[in-house]
């Protein structure tokens, strides 16, 4: 969170996650590259790199969409997620020399531009066997590189976040790009069993992960009609300077105790649309537990200089439990905190 | 209660769950060490094909431009030895040797092997010491009609300028270099091995055209069977045509 664009805003914590990744990459890259030379011997470094590259990039996006229900499921996986975008564009940097490689080696050096020959080549679109896998490389490879290079906080505020998140939504679609890619194109031509099995258990593991915390959160979610106030829970069962996500009306509410009061606000970070139900306050300010944004509980603003606002609900405490409205105030509307009554601990 | 929220920016990480991340870390580089063990061990060996990339030679030979452009090299002691010529990249060697048909001449280039067959990779400009007659070659015996199962593929790639030189992940590379003329040839798996039979299209533009599309796959091919000194050809028409066999 800065009022000033950066780069990066680098710190120790930041350091050392990028240090893993790129220590963890070039280890890979290195174990691949030498274990192919040492196991067979007769295969050219232009193809052992495009391997390596490409696995490497199918390995580190699997793990990037694993984080966020990871996440969801266990909430001491959230320093992973604080710094993904960094492992997002060390995908797409891995991705990007897969693929520079694979045209160069496939398509350069003929009658046509390598790119136009990557789209004019095959298009028998008909047939799964001679399907142009390598397009679905490049368009995968294309969203990557979108993503990365709208990565930035910059971007957010530039494109709003509705759309940013919308864009960074993509990766889905590239993921499934790319496990297109690979089933079309590298596995037609390997025998051994163990390749679809490891690729097959990448997108069970994605799509599990997926399943859980959705499942999770769904459970969570009761099914309250739109009345004037809801009973949302127990004063007792939020925890002091903590938050509780409920659902109500359909929208997700973080409800927050803090110094003898009660408030709620729209769970929606307006950063990357992180889980502030999950935050915690410091310095009488809700924090997203995701990058740090930081919100007043009564009014949903956030500190001066920033400018970003969150819906309010109105709430009340009675007889132990927390009562919301599900009707949510304009964002940035102040609404006077419940005070949680004497004996509630 | 262990209080562990933690933002990314704070500057120390509760010991719990620095414990955490730590134990996540090692247990995500030791799946990746494994994964990478396990996709090396896993995946097809490569051909035997070698390409003396960085290796320049000179070559001296009588020149044979038809039906596919190639040099009888000359050796001291026993019968000329066949090199396919091939260009730059991904093309052929007809423009570099158009009108040369049985002279000698020498020229410089990167040796291509695989088992018995030999190609140069010609150097542009190099052809030299272009002799003033011609030598007639060995004259092209037809053997008869044959059917042939196999796949057609790129002479230059397949004989080892790439790793794989087949198959459908090479199929796009294939047609580029079927696209620039250069030598096509089928793969045949026999019983005894693999046989390689130079492909060349006896009439019919058309058919030539369409040859580049049908690489990379299982394929039935009927033709005429000759041999020329110690290569086989065999030449394709659009009447004979062909029929995929998968």
């Amino acid at each position: 969170m800065s009022t000033s664009y950066k780069a990066v805003g680098w710190n120790r914590q930041k350091r050392r996650y990028d240090a893993v990744i790129a220590a963890g990459v070039a280890v890979y890259l290195a174990l691949f590259v030498a274990g192919s030379i040492l196991h067979d011997p007769d295969s050219t470094i232009e193809t052992v790199l495009i391997r390596a590259f490409g696995t490497a990039a199918c390995l580190t996006l699997t793990i990037v969409l694993a984080i966020g229900p990871l996440c969801r499921l266990d909430r001491r996986f959230l320093p992973l997620l604080y710094n993904r975008r960094h492992l997002g564009v060390a995908t797409c940097l891995l991705a990007l020399a897969h693929g520079t490689f694979a045209i160069v080696q496939f398509h350069a050096l003929g009658d046509v531009n390598p790119l136009v020959s990557v789209l004019v080549t095959s298009t028998d679109y008909r047939s799964l066997t001679d399907f142009p896998y390598q397009q679905l490389g490049l368009l995968a490879l294309l969203i990557l590189a979108l993503m990365a290079a709208t990565s930035h906080d910059f971007w957010l505020r530039v494109l709003s976040a509705p759309v940013w998140k919308s864009l960074h939504m993509l990766v889905y679609l590239a993921y499934s790009l790319v496990v297109a890619h690979i089933a079309l194109g590298a596995l037609q031509a390997e025998r051994h069993v163990i390749l679809p099995v490891m690729l097959l258990v990448s997108v069970t593991v994605t799509l599990t992960l997926h399943g859980l915390a959705a499942r999770g959160e769904r459970s969570a979610d009761a099914d309250r009609a739109n009345a004037t106030f809801v009973d949302v829970c127990g004063v007792e069962e939020i925890r002091e300077g903590r938050g509780k996500t409920v659902c109500l009306a359909g929208e997700r509410v973080a409800v927050f105790r803090y110094d003898g009061k009660v408030s709620a606000v729209s769970n929606v970070c307006r950063h990357q649309n992180g889980p502030l139900g999950e935050g915690k306050i410091v310095g009488g300010c809700i924090v997203c537990p995701w990058h740090g944004y930081e919100y007043e509980p009564s009014s949903g603003r956030a500190p001066a200089p920033f400018t970003e606002r969150l819906p309010t609900f109105d709430v009340r405490v009675e007889r132990g439990r927390v009562l919301v409205r599900p009707t949510p105030r304009p964002a940035g509307t102040f609404v006077e905190p419940a005070l949680v009554e004497r004996g509630i601990s | 209660m262990i209080d562990d929220f933690y933002i990314g920016y704070e500057p120390r990480m509760p010991d719990g769950l620095s414990r955490m991340l730590r134990a996540t870390a090692v247990s995500l580089a030791m799946l990746s060490l494994v994964t990478a063990g396990v996709l090396v061990w896993a995946q097809e060996r490569s051909s035997p094909g070698t390409f003396h990339y960085g290796e320049l030679r000179s070559f001296s030979g009588r020149i044979v431009e038809h039906p596919l452009p190639g040099l009888e090299v000359a050796r001291e002691s026993g019968q000329p030895v066949w090199h396919w010529l091939v260009g730059p990249g991904k093309h052929g060697a007809a423009r570099l040797v158009a009108g040369l048909d049985g002279r000698h001449v020498r020229l410089s280039g990167t040796l291509v092997e695989r088992g018995d067959d030999r190609m140069i990779e010609v150097v542009p400009d190099s052809i030299t010491d272009v002799s003033a007659e011609r030598t007639p070659g060995p004259p092209i015996e037809n053997l008869g009609a044959a059917m042939f199962d196999g796949e057609i593929v790129d002479s230059k790639c397949y004989l080892g300028v790439m790793k794989p030189g087949q198959g459908p992940t090479h199929r796009d590379c294939a047609v580029r270099c079927l696209l620039g003329q250069v030598p096509a040839m089928l793969v045949v798996r026999e019983s005894k091995g693999v046989k390689r039979i130079a492909l060349i299209v006896s009439d019919g533009e058309s058919f030539q055209r369409m040859l580049p599309a049908l690489a990379g796959r299982p394929i039935r091919l009927y033709g005429t069977l000759m041999v020329r000194g110690e290569q086989s050809f065999l030449s394709l028409s659009p009447i004979d045509s062909r029929s995929p066999v998968r």
